[in-house]
């Protein structure tokens, strides 16, 4: 059968697009609508539309509910939907009633329009992050991912640690908004960023007159904190002193500012970061016992980058997809010879050196991918020079694989019944575990 | 198929603990064959089993409900239900509701629609997630326990 010229528009357009009869059963379900959903045209025909399109609307607020009700459209409603795959996508939707020639209403109509890459560009620019954007597949990962909903709801001050670049900033913003907190204000204070004088005026507040220029009462990062979460990163670059001033301040939320007289009270949650082992400093006595234990109720330790090289190809295609919205580029992916490249560099500047080199490569690329040339020189000519590292289990191979090849006097033959593995498979491990020259 | 009905069960397993083979006095049980040992301790325990509605319905959006049928079920047969109602959450409603599901022991969760995060917590907490059901709560869960899906590993 030739498809009208309504149906092949409706199919062309990239807006999802379904009706449903007086019954709220979907009638028609473009392919937008399936591509948006998860679900296919099959599978939406004949299903009430909330069983369908799984918005946050459909139970308390359905917009074809009340437009078929009022006979008034709806237009640009926002909404959450859950997709087949378990995915939430933020949408905007509009919906309309049907009518047959004889002006009866037969029906609604919906449309909607996927937001999630606004969405995310949205979160990025104000850095309003959440648990989606932290990616990762190595255990670690997958550990702190999974622990962090029970975090933020504790409410209980959580410890960060990692090297730098690891995401620590990341980590804490996604347990503010996962947390009863999310409403109030995130507030992120780089310690080492401040001199120490200046920073406890800007963390405590301070009176008018209270120093040369102070010439109005200033509330400080605490108060700003109030109801919500204060970041403080890189604590272990804090003076003992002000240590001591942070230790009451955490034990009863109240302080007093710099030259006033009445103390203030501020109910805030505190996430502290640092790029070493707090305990480290502690053992050195350049950190406060009674603060460490203080903010070590729950710590989570961000592995570095190249402990978790799994993970840089899902990096860097989610920087990929940031870039390309943040730039209204269109780059589609990148070459597995710079993938390699990659794979291969050691990161000491972990996931921020990752993206820098993926924005970098942005600015060099002309074409649709990312191609070895486009990254810096420093990882081109690395990836000449250096192996991938190998883990643990590969190690243990490799060490097995030596001390057979050195029993049987470097006869492949021999050590390769030795190990119950042919000649070639052999040869193969040993090219691939990097002791073939 | 009741497992306090029997007299007697005699089974042999393999050295991951599953069932290679089991007899009653006179039949031969194959459905167990392949399962963990752990299967046994299924039969005849309580097994909690929640449905967030949507009226009567299963709920198409988690966290969009405030209302969560729990079904007790033994034997494969529903031997109580009850509706809790929650409270709104000044937080994330679906990881509050992720966390009153767990609250209550919950082993298994019939729902529509949810979201990753919530179905890894509940995961995480040993919880079963049956996830892109709809249709009337009652009826899905008596036709869940019919085909014997709610008891697979």
């Amino acid at each position: 059968m030739v498809p009208t010229p309504c149906c092949t528009i409706l199919e062309s357009i990239s807006d999802g697009v379904f009706t449903i009869d007086i019954q709220k059963r979907i009638t028609s379900f473009n392919r937008a609508a399936e591509h948006i959903t998860g679900f296919t045209q099959q599978e939406a025909i004949g299903q009430h539309c909330f069983d369908v399109f799984r918005a946050d609307i459909c139970e308390h607020n359905c917009a074809l509910g009340h437009t078929l009700s009022t006979k008034t459209p709806q237009i640009n409603l926002s909404a959450q939907i859950i997709t087949k795959q378990g995915e939430q996508k933020p949408i905007s939707l509009s919906t309309n009633i049907l009518r047959n020639p004889g002006g009866e209403i037969i029906g609604g109509v919906e449309t909607f329009r996927d937001l999630s890459e606004l969405e995310k560009l949205r979160r990025e620019l104000n850095k309003q992050y959440v648990k989606e954007d932290i990616v990762g597949k190595h255990p670690k990962m997958q550990a702190i991912l999974s622990f962090l909903p029970d975090i933020a709801e504790s409410g209980s001050p959580v410890l960060l640690q990692g090297p730098t670049g690891t995401g620590k900033e990341l980590v804490a913003r996604a347990i503010h908004n996962l947390s009863p907190r999310a409403s109030g204000p995130f507030v992120a204070v780089n310690c080492a960023a401040l001199p120490e004088s200046l920073l406890e005026s800007e963390l405590f507040g301070h009176a008018k007159g209270a120093f040369t220029g102070a010439v109005r009462d200033k509330p400080g990062y605490f108060l700003a904190a109030d109801q919500g979460t204060l970041f403080l990163d890189e604590i272990g670059t804090t003076s003992f002193a002000l240590q001591s001033d942070l230790l009451r301040v955490l034990e009863n939320h109240s302080f007093t500012p710099v030259g006033g007289t009445k103390p203030v009270k501020s109910d805030f949650r505190i996430i502290a970061a640092a790029n070493f082992e707090l305990k480290q400093l502690v053992a050195k006595g350049d950190f406060r016992e009674d603060l460490y234990y203080r903010l070590n109720v729950v710590t989570l330790e961000l592995p570095p980058l190249k402990e978790r090289r799994e993970d840089i190809p899902i990096l860097v295609d989610q920087f990929i997809s940031q870039l390309n919205l943040q730039q209204g580029k269109n780059i589609q992916g990148i070459s597995p010879e710079a993938l390699h490249a990659l794979m291969c560099y050691p990161f000491p500047g972990n996931i921020r050196e990752l993206r820098n080199f993926i924005e970098f490569a942005f600015i060099a690329c002309k074409g649709s991918r990312i191609e070895l040339e486009h990254l810096p020189n420093e990882i081109a000519q690395g990836s000449h020079s250096q192996q991938p590292k190998l883990s643990a289990q590969d190690l243990e191979e490799a060490k097995r694989i030596q001390a057979m090849l050195e029993h049987c006097r470097h006869n492949r033959e021999q050590a390769a019944r030795a190990l119950g593995i042919s000649r070639s498979t052999l040869w193969r491990r040993m090219k691939r575990l990097g002791l073939l020259g | 198929m009741l497992l306090h009905s029997w007299h007697w069960v005699c089974f042999a397993i393999d050295s991951h603990q599953n069932i290679v083979s089991m007899y009653t006095q006179k039949l031969c049980i194959a459905g167990a064959v392949g399962r963990s040992l752990k299967i046994l301790f299924i039969w005849g325990a309580v097994m909690i089993l929640s449905v967030p509605l949507f009226g009567s319905r299963i709920s198409p959006h988690f966290g969009s409900s405030v209302t969560v049928a729990v079904y007790e079920i033994q034997d494969r047969e529903i031997v109580s239900k009850r509706i809790e109602h929650f409270g709104e959450s000044c937080g994330d409603q679906a990881v509050h509701l992720a966390r009153q599901i767990v609250a209550f022991r919950a082993d298994i969760l019939v729902c529509g629609g949810i979201q990753r995060q919530c179905k890894e917590l509940l995961v995480s907490k040993g919880i079963k997630v049956l996830e892109n059901c709809k249709g009337d709560a009652d009826q899905q869960v008596a036709s869940l326990i019919e085909s014997g899906s709610l008891f697979e590993r």
